[in-house]
């Protein structure tokens, strides 16, 4: 399982007064069970990038394959596809309609072509995996809480058991702990399952503590591709776009700058602690 | 695929008639549609014709833009031409089979479509070349005599602007919303036509209530910063006529005089 992007370039409206460029010459490899986090300020072709990947956008020029399969040939089955590459829109609870939760949840298994009752148990299964309370399984969605809301909504993509699942900005508009939530939930499930996991998000803290792949994107291209450590080993290409490190990483720099010997390149408050103790044993503090 | 329509039909360019004061521009509108109405002969559709490709190389506009209105017309242009070609008695002139086409009918014809033509080209010209809230505010300036009759001119507009702008809201928010239930497997393409009526419900439902959340933030933002309705009302961009918009209105009145004229002569 894998997705390639081969030169992937888009415009939005293209050859009109409005023509905008949103991909420019993008190509990425992406292995099964890999878990990116892709990064870049607003308007960067975040999230035009990924709703390629899901057959969503049509690439202006260039090609994607899918398991090795063009996914703009005749005969590739696109719906198919994009119920194998699970997709979480930014705020998804914008797309809840049914009049229960449960019932909303289904959707997708159904358009799936699944039989009511397995349909049931997909849901069952994807509420629980959001650990969302039962007591609320038929309430509407619209009396919940936001982010009981955002959990309805992201069950409803995981009930289809995406092989690939892509999550745009997941934390956006939710409180701290909410967004601990969330993140911890993406990375259950990166863990249990080894689905390939996605996650656009423009907190560097949070890509640097969860993923182990980072793509920089800016303009519309990828501007670094790579582990969390060698990403933010440099922090004057990304403050040259307005983007920044860890903060725990700021901090490690300005200890090597004083002449303490850190090695490597922390990003994660727990490398950064195992790196000071490891130090401190040595005698250096 | 949908900011297209979204925007209007607004072209962003720097020229002359860009920077027209927008009520100058619908009254101009007003007379080239009564002058296309009062036209009959050659000489005065000259005169049109080359004011038209006067304000057509004015407005910095790319043509294909106006020719575009064109396209959603052109079954109607070929129908009407070809009832009022054959259709209308009178000196025949030509045979084609057991069709025969009259002097009249050859006139009839060839006026109906430069008409419409001209029609279309010329008010796409002002939607080209005018923002949509450019237009509302000059057509609350131009309708203002109006409010004193008791006509709510201040509400229509206002309702007119809203409208407006939540148009490309919306339609990003369908747009939205409906890559949002693609990605969960729907399907509005395939089916009969109950199938596809029910498919529209996913997408509905959410931008309903979409809608109704954004009007009731737009209101209670009003209400915060005391918006009361039109009386006493003052505009951050207020119209005022330039030199530039008083020599249009020479013109166009002057091109009024000329068509009429030559029509009668
Ligand atoms: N539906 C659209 N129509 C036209 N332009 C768009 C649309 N969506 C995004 N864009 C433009 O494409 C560029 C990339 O946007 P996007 O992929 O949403 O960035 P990001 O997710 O990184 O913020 C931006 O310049 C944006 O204005
Ligand atoms: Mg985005």
């Amino acid at each position: 399982m894998s997705i390639i992007l081969d030169h992937v370039t888009y415009t939005y409206s293209e050859k009109t007064a409005y023509e905008i460029k949103a991909l420019d010459d993008v190509s990425l490899s992406i292995k099964d069970g890999e878990f990116i986090g892709i990064i870049g300020h607003t308007g960067s072709g975040k999230s035009t990038l990924v709703q390629h990947l899901n057959g969503l956008l049509r690439a202006t020029s260039g090609t994607i394959y899918y398991n090795g399969q063009d996914i703009y040939d005749k005969d590739f089955n696109l719906k198919n596809m994009r119920t194998k590459v699970g997709m979480v829109f930014q705020y998804p609870e914008h797309q809840l309609f049914e009049t229960t939760v449960f019932e909303d949840v289904k959707y997708g298994p159904k358009n799936q072509g699944l039989s009511d009752k397995e349909a049931t148990n997909r849901a069952y299964d994807a509420l629980a995996d959001v650990n969302f309370p039962d007591e609320y399984f038929d309430q509407s969605p619209f009396e919940l809480s936001g982010g009981q809301k955002r959990r309805a909504a992201i069950a409803g993509v995981l009930a289809m058991e995406p092989e690939v699942l892509i999550l745009d900005e997941p934390t956006a508009g939710l409180d701290p702990k909410g967004q601990r939530d969330i993140l911890n939930l993406i990375r259950r499930m990166h863990e249990s399952s080894g689905r390939t996991i996605i996650l656009v998000s423009h907190s560097m803290e949070d890509v640097a503590e969860y993923v182990d792949r980072i793509i920089v994107m800016d303009e519309g291209r990828v501007f670094l591709d790579g582990a969390p450590d060698y990403v933010f080993s440099h922090t004057d290409l990304l403050e040259e776009k307005g983007l920044a490190v860890p903060q725990v990483t700021y901090l490690m720099e300005e200890l090597r700058a004083k002449g303490i010997p850190i090695e490597g390149q922390p990003t994660t408050l727990e490398m950064a602690e195992k790196e000071i103790l490891r130090l401190h044993k040595a005698g250096v503090f | 695929m949908f900011r297209e329509i979204t925007l209007g039909q607004y072209y962003p360019a720097d020229s002359v008639l860009h920077r027209l004061d927008p009520r100058v521009k619908l009254f101009a509108t007003l007379i080239y549609i009564i002058v296309l109405f009062i036209a009959e002969k050659p000489i005065p559709f000259l005169v049109i014709t080359a004011a038209l490709i006067a304000v057509i190389v004015m407005s910095k506009v790319p043509f294909s833009y106006m020719v575009r209105g064109l396209r959603g017309i052109v079954m109607l242009l070929v129908i009407a031409g070809v009832f009022n070609l054959f259709m209308t008695p009178g000196i025949v002139v030509y045979k084609i089979g057991p069709f025969e086409i009259s002097d009249i009918g050859l006139k009839n014809a060839i006026i109906m479509v430069v008409r419409m033509v001209y029609l279309i080209i010329g008010t796409s010209l002002m939607t080209l070349t005018t923002t949509p809230n450019q237009l509302t505010d000059g057509l609350e300036r131009s309708l203002r005599p109006l409010s004193r009759l008791g006509a709510p001119v201040h509400e229509i507009s206002m309702m007119m602007s809203i409208a407006l702008r939540f148009i490309p809201i919306l339609v990003e928010e369908t747009d939205k919303i409906m890559k949002a239930q693609m990605a969960r497997g729907a399907d509005f393409e395939s089916g009969g036509l109950i199938t596809r009526a029910k498919a529209m419900v996913p997408i509905l439902v959410p931008l309903f209530v979409s809608a109704f959340r954004r009007a009731s933030d737009l209101a209670m933002a009003m209400e915060a910063r005391c918006y009361h309705g039109g009386e006493g009302r003052t505009k951050m961009k207020p119209l005022t006529y330039k030199a530039s918009d008083r020599v249009a209105y020479v013109l166009i009145m002057a091109f009024l005089v000329a068509v009429a004229v030559l029509s009668l002569i």
